[in-house]
Parts: C-alpha cells; sequence; structure tokens
C-alpha cells in the first residue's frame, strides 16, 4: 500500500537526491528567480511609467502615498509572512514563481498539493520539490491562458450567461479550500479535525487581526506536530 | 465614444506591456522546469512521473483559472482588459488586493473607480498603487528565499518522514483557516448555509473521488478530483442558495 501511495518516489539514496537540490537544483534555481524577480520588480510599474511616459499623466506623490499607505496597511504583513509560511509547501521554484507572479493560495498550492499526489511522491521529500516546481509551472501556463482569455472575452460572455449560472462562482473559493481539505484530511484526519477545532475560536472571537491568523496557525501546527511526533502521536503507521 | 482613459488603458501600449509581464513570468518558468527536468532526471525520477504530474497539474488549474476568469470582470469592467490582463497574469492576482488597490487610488484621486467616472489621473493613481503595494513581495520572494530551506532543515531536522507529517499539518493549517474563514464563518454570523454546504460537499467529493481512484486502482482519476469536487460544491451552493432565497 505504501509503495503503491508513493510509487513516484526514486530508489537513490536520501541523501544523494538532497545533495542534488542543494548542489545543483537549488543554486541554479535561486540564480533565475533572483534575475527575472528582479526584472519583474522593475516591470511592474511599466503600466505607471508608461501613462507619465507616453501622456503626461502624473498624480503626484500626495496622491499616490495616500493611495499607498492605506493598501500596505493591509497587505504589509503579508509581505512577510507569506514567503516564510508558503515556502514549505512551494518550495524552491514554486515559491519563486509564486511569488512573482502571485494567485498564490487560490492555485498554486492546490495545484502544488495535487502534482504530488498524482506522482505519488513524498511531501517536503526532495521529489516533492521537483514535481511541486514542475506543477506551479504547468499553472502559470494555464493562467496565462486562462487571463488573456478572460482579457478578450470575459465582459461579453458573463453577458450572456444565466446569472444562475455565474452566480455559482461566488462559492469557488470556499469549495476550493473544501477539496483541499478533504485531500489532506485523508492523511491526516486528527490533524483535520485539529485544525477546524482551532480554527473556528481563532477565526471568530479571538479579535486578532487577520494577518496574524496564517503565522498563527501555520508555525503552531508545525511546533505541534513536531512535538506530537517526537512522542510517537498521530504518526501515520505506514510511509 | 470612448473616455480618454479607457483609450490610455487599452491601447496597444499597455497591452504591449501586458505580453512583457506575463512573458517574463513564463521565462521564469521555462528556466524552472529546465531545471526541474535535468535534476529531477538526475535524482531518478521516471520520466512518465514527471508528465502525469504536469498533465495533473494542467487540469487542476482548470478550476482555479476559471474563478480567476470570472472574477476577472470586475478589473475587465473598471480598468479595461490589457490591465487586468497585467494584473491577473502576472501582479498579485488576488481580486481581493486588486480590487482594495483599485478602491484606494480612486478614492485618493476622488475618482469613482467605474467606466464614467474614471479619469487618467484616477488610472494613473491606481496603477502606482497596485505597482506599489505588490512590488514587496516579488522583492522578498526574490531576494530571500535563497535563505528559506534553512527554515525546512530546521523543521525536518533530517527525517522525512517528520518532514512528510510537518507538510501535511501545514497544507491543513493553510487551508484551515480559510476554510473556517469563507465557509464556516458566514455560517456562524449570518446564518450563509450555501457556502458551507458547497464547502462540504466538495471536501465529501474530494474525499470520495481519491477513495475510490485508489480502489479501482487507477491513479490518474486523481488528476480531475479538484475540478469534480469544486463543480459539484459549488452546484450543491447555487442550488440552496435559489432554493433558500425563494
Amino acid at each position: 500500500m505504501d509503495a503503491e501511495k508513493y510509487h513516484g518516489m526514486s530508489p537513490l539514496p536520501l541523501e544523494e537526491k538532497e545533495a542534488i537540490i542543494r548542489s545543483g537544483y537549488g543554486p541554479k534555481v535561486h540564480l533565475v528567480g533572483l534575475l527575472t524577480s528582479l526584472a519583474q520588480a522593475v516591470i511592474i510599474f511599466f503600466p505607471a511609467l508608461f501613462m507619465l511616459v507616453a501622456y503626461g499623466v502624473w498624480p503626484g506623490w500626495e496622491l499616490i502615498g495616500k493611495a499607498f499607505a492605506s493598501t500596505a496597511a493591509f497587505a504589509a504583513p503579508y509581505w512577510f509572512i507569506e514567503p516564510v509560511s508558503y515556502f514549505l509547501i512551494l518550495g524552491i521554484g514554486g515559491t519563486y514563481i509564486s511569488f512573482l507572479a502571485g494567485n498564490i493560495s487560490n492555485m498554486r498550492l492546490p495545484v502544488s498539493a495535487v502534482a504530488q499526489e498524482v506522482a505519488g511522491v513524498r511531501e517536503g521529500s526532495p521529489e516533492g520539490e521537483i514535481i511541486g516546481a514542475v506543477g506551479i509551472v504547468a499553472s502559470q501556463w494555464a493562467l496565462t491562458i486562462a487571463t488573456l482569455a478572460g482579457a478578450i472575452v470575459v465582459t461579453l460572455l458573463v453577458g450572456l450567461l444565466p446569472k444562475s449560472v455565474t452566480g455559482a462562482f461566488d462559492f469557488l473559493l470556499p469549495c476550493l479550500w473544501g477539496a483541499i481539505i478533504g485531500q489532506f484530511a485523508l492523511r491526516a484526519p486528527q490533524y483535520a479535525v485539529l485544525v477546524i477545532a482551532i480554527g473556528v475560536p481563532l477565526v471568530m472571537w479571538s479579535g486578532l487581526p487577520t494577518w496574524t491568523l496564517i503565522p498563527i496557525m501555520v508555525f503552531g501546527l508545525a511546533f505541534l506536530s513536531i512535538v506530537l511526533f517526537k512522542r510517537g502521536i498521530w504518526v501515520p503507521k505506514r510511509g | 465614444m470612448e473616455p480618454e482613459w479607457l483609450r490610455q488603458a487599452a491601447g496597444p501600449g499597455m497591452w504591449f506591456i501586458g505580453f512583457l509581464t506575463a512573458g517574463n513570468a513564463l521565462l521564469l518558468t521555462l528556466l524552472v522546469y529546465r531545471q526541474a527536468h535535468k535534476y529531477g532526471s538526475k535524482m531518478g525520477l521516471r520520466p512518465e512521473v514527471m508528465r502525469e504530474s504536469l498533465k495533473a497539474a494542467l487540469i487542476t488549474s482548470i478550476g482555479p483559472c476559471l474563478g480567476i476568469f470570472v472574477g476577472m470582470t470586475v478589473l475587465v469592467i473598471a480598468l479595461g482588459g490589457a490591465i487586468a490582463f497585467i494584473r491577473e497574469s502576472a501582479g498579485v492576482g488576488s481580486i481581493m488586493f486588486e480590487l482594495m488597490a483599485l478602491r484606494a487610488g480612486a478614492e485618493a484621486a476622488a475618482v469613482a473607480p467605474t467606466r464614467e467616472g474614471m479619469s487618467s489621473i484616477g488610472l494613473a493613481t491606481i496603477l502606482w498603487t497596485m505597482a506599489a503595494g505588490s512590488v514587496a513581495w516579488v522583492i522578498i520572494g526574490g531576494v530571500f528565499t535563497r535563505w528559506l530551506p534553512r527554515i525546512k532543515d530546521v523543521m525536518g531536522q533530517g527525517d522525512p518522514k517528520q518532514m512528510a507529517v510537518i507538510s501535511v499539518a501545514i497544507m491543513l493549517a493553510a487551508f484551515g483557516r480559510l476554510f473556517v474563514s469563507d465557509a464556516i464563518k458566514p455560517l456562524l454570523r449570518q446564518g450563509a448555509i450555501p457556502p458551507f454546504a458547497g464547502a462540504v460537499v466538495a471536501l465529501a467529493v474530494a474525499v470520495g473521488w481519491l477513495v475510490w481512484s485508489d480502489r479501482i486502482k487507477k491513479p490518474t482519476m486523481k488528476e480531475y478530483f479538484l475540478l469534480v469536487a469544486i463543480i459539484a460544491g459549488m452546484t450543491v451552493a447555487q442550488i440552496l442558495r435559489v432554493t433558500i432565497s425563494r
């Protein structure tokens, strides 16, 4: 059963596989990731700069400052929390693509998880690192085609489709979370129950800012799982 | 006649920038894929395993892409197709962030974020806000990722089984928080049954599909579990919404 579940794992010793990631894959991906990210940090300003250069439209620092302050108040904590919180799931290649191109929780995380499931590789393993990255690469290609199609035709299509169909998409995100919870609940049902038991009072009644909930739950559960694993509690019997 | 701001937002220049933005992201994916393929082979990953995961990822992406496709409507209507393409293909992408930045920029410029109310100054303010608000993700992700593997070493302590347990726990924590916020909280706060019911149906369908795929020994069926679960959940949620509102 274990061999079937993890049918995609490589027979090489773990030390050898980790060495390949550490001294081969990792440095190369860090280099291309850094360079393309720095390029993207410049490109991201092109639409605004285009308005200035081509049409002479400049709102002034005061307007930009006001709008930025309002946006940063919401987004700033996530700038730091998300890379650290999600890296363990996304891996090296997946992190660079995800933070360059966005759509992390609604697309990159689920796609990485499913790619590893189908490939039959263990999460957090060197194989998981490679397969997760392959999955996220595929997601970016799909996303580019979808957003291009959306930009060109979406308004027309949405105008023609009945509201009863388009209304269903209001529920896409809760259904996505439910499906992924289901996938991982099969691996660790006790942790799934614990997450909901802790998550409900934390989200509903703790009064904590939303941006604190991710690190509290992610790092809290990671720490708890280490402690329980070392005590032999809730350790999967196989794998 | 098309307003001037819309001609500026949806002209060939902005579309060119869109292809440049998306193109840089695609370049990164090509470079990462090349390394993943090369070192995956060196590691002993079989070619069919990598092919299957690529196919599964493409199929899995359909569900979220449909959501993004529909969510883009607001951006397309408010800012035109080119800017929606730029922001959704390789910007932050989160509709929540994009709409917050849109609103913040429009408020600062004292314009309404509508086709009739928008102006060139409003558009430019929004574009500067979106860029400044999201560049930190790109820089922090791009510059600091090389040190993040140390976190993984500390967590896993050289034990692959420990690392696997931690990885599953972290996934559950990340998605559990979102599940509680989007499905359970609306039920408890506003008595909103449809999102909760949809999420539970999606969870049950996902579990059933995955278990059934293993039982009938057809692992390739797992590629479709997410799409099937999401469609089942959304359908039930929408039916409930229509039924309850009657």
